[in-house]
């Protein structure tokens, strides 16, 4: 493994910055490096185009191939993350924010390019965690720890305290989660990400869930961590806790970085580039 | 440094994902991760037992009755078809230790097929070996197999008791090799399933096809005689992948026999291509599932 003065030097300087980055007072670990990652899917636009019965339709018939569209979700995107930062990501929908997070999380392989994570990730994506809905609530915390890569013992040790961080209504952890409500669903996803111990913590839209008692301690939760040196990834169209949770921010627009800084400047950047204003709706707070 | 960068690796906490047409992952490391999340298979199939009622003992005993019931349909079926001519000795132990291993085969390489394409929310939220999915579904069919050998137990204690010698033992490798083959096949048709959405309406036809090929309604060698048989049955019986496995499973259950070795070769050499197949097709793709699902 190289050393941290290695990597550093090793990346060229290939973020757009158009806000100066803030200064920080020591050098700490780069923890997460991304080199001009491109990422590319190719959808098809008719879904039966992928089955057997529409390609033996097809056979001996080279002009009537499906009509593939090929999305170019990131488009040679490079940034180097350090170990305490807490990094919000905006952008319009279709930027490729949900893209980047799965690719640092090592779910979506890039097209090119390379990704670069020390440390143990842990993740809170959009859809919310491979939670099972016929499973009960506790054995889909064990699930999802074990899957992380923890250990039983790890997960068992944790388990007490996920469950008072949730907070369901009694008796609820023991039944299937199909029983849930959205927001018992998402406090439970957040109480597993969060108590995984991450190194790294990649949060997709999920803080706009449970009631206002529970935001309050998922904001409470994320400054903890962010006080334990972690480093967080933060998409989120909820402005306000863009500006208030972190202290670094990408702007992200069709697959490209076109602006990195300081998180006001960068919500001020985007909210420019929509036309909006940043009132109670765009700012909305955790 | 040398230590830190062992545990790095061993504890999957340095990444470097680079495009995914480089084909197969570093495969210790890979291995290495499957196996440290053997907790999460062993915790997913008891999960997944239990959702699906096998924890009760009325789920226990579907388990029993829906493999029974398919042997009494096909011990009717073949009495009808051959006129009822007479049925070779030992042909209910043959037909219901064929019935229930076949059993093991049909729903660990079905589950497998779905696994991918079931695992959707996990897969695209959660970086693991993908691998674990339908290993899973193979430790399900397996703990589904058990309780019919309880049946398969009395049926040979009423029906065969002078067959029972320490033959059956052969039984357990054999069972192992069947395991793998199937575990090979399931792993590919995972694969497969991705690619072909309608896969899945495919499989049972297969799947029912692959259980009149194989000696599982029919004797490979007339249990009276010893002679091979003939007609097309032979071509069957040397083509078939999977008749070898049944021959040896049938030979150490209903004759009390050992199988020839070159039996035995031909369902090693079988089962282990196979599983190596399927795990090279299967995970060589893995990483494009997410983008896929």
């Amino acid at each position: 493994m190289p050393s941290v003065s290695e990597q550093s030097g090793a990346v060229p300087e290939v973020v757009q910055t158009t806000v100066a980055r803030p200064e920080r007072g020591e050098r700490r670990r780069v923890t997460v490096s991304a080199q001009d990652v491109h990422l590319t899917y190719r959808t098809v636009l008719d879904r039966r185009a992928n089955t057997l019965r529409q390609r033996m339709m097809r056979f001996g018939r080279p002009d009537a191939t499906p009509n593939v569209l090929e999305v170019k979700a990131l488009r040679g995107v490079s940034f180097e993350v350090t170990q305490g930062t807490v990094m919000g990501i905006v952008g319009p929908n279709g930027a490729g924010k949900s893209t980047l997070m799965r690719a640092l999380a090592g779910i979506l392989p890039p097209t090119s390019g390379m990704i670069e994570v020390h440390g143990r990730v842990s993740t809170l994506l959009a859809l919310g965690v491979g939670f099972n809905a016929n499973l009960t609530g506790r054995e889909n915390v064990i699930l999802g720890g074990l899957a992380s890569g923890l250990s039983r013992a790890e997960v068992k040790e944790r388990y007490e305290e996920i469950k008072a961080f949730a907070d369901l209504k009694d008796g609820f952890i023991d039944m299937p989660m199909r029983t849930y409500s959205s927001g018992m669903f998402s406090r439970l996803a957040f109480a597993v990400a969060v108590h995984m111990e991450p190194d790294i913590l990649l949060v997709d839209e999920a803080l706009s869930a449970g009631d206002a008692k529970f935001r309050r301690r998922a904001s409470a939760k994320m400054r903890e961590l962010m006080g334990q040196a972690r480093t967080i990834f933060l998409v989120s169209h909820a402005l306000g806790s863009v500006v208030d949770l972190c202290n670094d921010a990408i702007f992200l627009q069709e697959g490209r970085i076109v602006a990195r800084g300081e998180p006001q400047q960068i919500v001020d950047m985007y909210t420019d580039s929509l036309d909006v204003k940043q009132d109670h709706l765009s700012m909305e707070e955790l | 440094m040398a230590v830190a960068q062992a545990e790095d690796e061993y504890l999957g906490e340095h990444h470097v994902y680079r495009p995914h047409r480089a084909g197969l992952p570093p495969l210790g490391t890979y291995v290495r991760e499957l196996s440290r999340r053997r907790p999460f298979v062993r915790e997913l199939a008891r999960a997944e037992l239990k959702a699906q009622n096998y924890n009760t003992a009325f789920g226990q005993a579907w388990l029993v009755l829906n493999p029974l019931l398919n042997a009494a349909v096909y011990f009717f079926l073949v009495d009808i078809l051959s006129s009822g001519k007479g049925r070779p000795p030992n042909y209910i132990t043959h037909l219901l230790a064929g019935i229930f291993a076949y059993t093991f085969f049909q729903s660990g390489v079905s589950q497998s097929a779905g696994s991918v394409v079931g695992g959707g929310k996990l897969i695209l939220n959660t970086a693991f070996p993908r691998l674990l999915l339908p290993i899973t579904q193979i430790v399900i069919a397996f703990f589904r197999f058990l309780p019919t050998l309880a049946v398969l137990a009395v049926v040979l204690w009423f029906n065969n008791r002078k067959n029972i010698s320490w033959n059956l033992l052969w039984t357990i490798p054999d069972f192992a090799l069947l395991i793998l083959f199937t575990a090979g096949l399931g792993f590919v048709c995972a694969t497969l399933q991705v690619y072909n959405t309608d896969f899945k309406n495919l499989l049972p036809y297969l799947l029912r096809l692959g259980l009149y090929l194989t000696p599982i309604l029919w004797f490979v060698k007339d249990p009276v005689t010893g002679v091979v048989t003939g007609g097309i049955r032979r071509p069957i019986a040397t083509y078939n992948p999977l008749a070898p496995i049944f021959e040896i499973w049938s030979n150490a259950i209903v004759a009390g026999q050992p199988s020839p070795m070159g039996t035995w070769l031909r369902a090693i050499a079988i089962s282990v291509v196979m599983f190596v197949v399927g795990f090279v097709v299967y995970v060589s793709r893995e990483r494009d599932y997410a983008v896929r699902i």
